[in-house]
């Protein structure tokens, strides 16, 4: 199998390529996390995260895989940054060859734990709002702004005009947003 | 005045900074002084963040049952891991520790002890339960029809939903807290055991489930008594096996226990 194989994979969130990416990538950033004061509980931790992250960065049109970026490469990127911002945050040792690759701006679009457990409160409401939803809402809204997927490209792939899709995006929004206000609690 | 409908693509924009810079100030003078548009903007705000917060979790309940496959094929085991043991008690008090180490005579966690033939063989044998969470939950669901809506068995059932859903760590995190009021809860013991089990946290695992195996008052103690017993094979060190034939024997024993011609075969392979 072919990485392009194993991205379409993981943009489509099968299975398969979840369990391939643990077998292939799980073990470097392991070690790289036990060599920098975690466990294999935070490294479990820590692949899932970036498992989210990489998912983010994979679904841009623009991203290519060429000679240069190999998804394993990505992948330990990702999730070696991701670690050494964790331990910053927690201010636990890093192993001094490690410090270079420190990077203030690199984005993931991870939060800190504070922030993290707000925002969970925040947002646990919407989520289960979103859960009573048709299908079709759901999909739609899921592809647009959490995989960040062109409306373009959502309605090829569901076989509807642009237009479509954004009216029907918007409405979408507008049944989230009703259905929130109805359950405040 | 337009609606949210209409709205929303102009609101989008404004916050993707794909307006022009006549636009972008002219919509945040209309902020400032429509209270309604400076709703709709945090609305829509609160939605994009609340749908990505959503996609997150429905992503991690596919990773959880993807690293469940993984723990059970031993994926995780090797001698490269002897720090994890470590990671095994990172939850519990001390105290609760150090009885747990005394009582099972768990005195050392030897890295690298474990016999491999027993992660396949645990694999084989382990399912989530799925028998008794259905007469949990449908006992608590009867307690609700019969009295007022009690807020606390509402906390537990949504912990239980979660492990029924294989949503593990979201039911580790409501079962923790549950607990904490409510530390005697034989229910969220046993579920809190399972699913530390199903984590591959099996000393924690243990923790949870060895005391109800002797409480009395505990219907489900056979149910305790099999997944203690598989926990314990798979902790590093002799001590574990020992535990878990105990547990084995005493089901292998007991002529009305539902567990018995599966401890029987267990113990067969084992030996």
């Amino acid at each position: 199998m072919d990485s392009q194989q194993l991205v379409k994979g993981l943009i489509e969130e099968e299975h398969w390529a979840f369990e391939k990416l643990y077998k292939d990538q799980f073990n470097p950033l392991k070690s790289y996390v036990l060599r920098n004061s975690g466990t294999l509980d935070d490294a479990k931790d820590l692949f899932q995260e970036t498992i989210i992250a990489l998912m983010k960065v994979i679904v841009k049109p623009e991203f290519k895989l060429n000679d240069n970026t190999k998804l394993s490469t990505l992948t330990y990127s990702i999730g070696s940054r991701l670690w050494l911002m964790n331990l910053r945050k927690k201010k636990l040792p890093i192993a001094s060859s490690d410090i270079s690759e420190m990077n203030e701006d690199f984005d993931t679009g991870q939060e800190g734990l504070e922030e993290k457990i707000e925002y969970e409160a925040k947002h646990q409401l919407i989520a289960e709002s979103l859960k009573t939803m048709g299908e079709e809402c759901r999909k739609l809204l899921e592809f647009y702004y959490f995989k960040k997927i062109k409306l373009k490209e959502i309605a090829e792939m569901l076989s509807y005009t642009q237009a479509f899709v954004r009216v029907k995006k918007n409405r979408c929004m507008n049944e989230l947003r009703e259905l929130v206000t109805q359950n405040p609690d | 005045m337009k609606n949210f409908i209409e709205n929303i693509d102009h609101i989008e924009a404004y916050l993707n900074g794909e307006l022009s810079p006549q636009e972008h100030s002219a919509f945040e003078k209309r902020i400032q002084t429509e209270p309604e548009i400076k709703e709709q903007v945090e609305s829509v705000q609160d939605l994009i963040k609340g749908i990505s917060f959503a996609s997150e979790k429905k992503l991690k309940v596919k990773l959880d049952s993807v690293e469940s496959k993984l723990n059970k094929e031993s994926f995780f085991k090797s001698k490269e891991y002897n720090m994890s043991n470590t990671r095994k008690f990172r939850w519990i008090p001390l105290a609760a520790s150090m009885a747990f180490l005394v009582a099972a005579g768990l005195f050392f966690l030897k890295p690298g002890t474990t016999n491999p033939d027993l992660g396949k063989l645990y694999a084989e044998y382990y399912k989530p339960d799925t028998e008794v969470i259905k007469e949990v939950l449908d006992r608590i669901e009867a307690r609700g029809l019969a009295t007022e809506t009690n807020k606390d068995d509402e906390k537990l059932k949504a912990a239980l939903i979660a492990y029924e859903k294989y949503d593990y760590k979201s039911a580790r995190t409501q079962l923790s807290k549950f607990l904490d009021d409510f530390p005697e809860d034989q229910t969220a013991r046993f579920y809190m055991g399972l699913t530390q089990l199903n984590m591959g946290n099996y000393a924690l695992a243990i923790d949870y489930l060895q005391p109800l195996c002797t409480e009395e008052t505990f219907p489900y103690k056979d149910q305790a008594k099999w997944y203690l017993s598989l926990g314990c094979t798979q902790i590093e060190g002799p001590d574990g096996i020992i535990l878990a034939k105990k547990y084995l024997n005493q089901l292998v024993q007991d002529n009305s226990s539902a567990y018995q011609k599966n401890a029987k075969a267990f113990l067969s392979h084992m030996e």
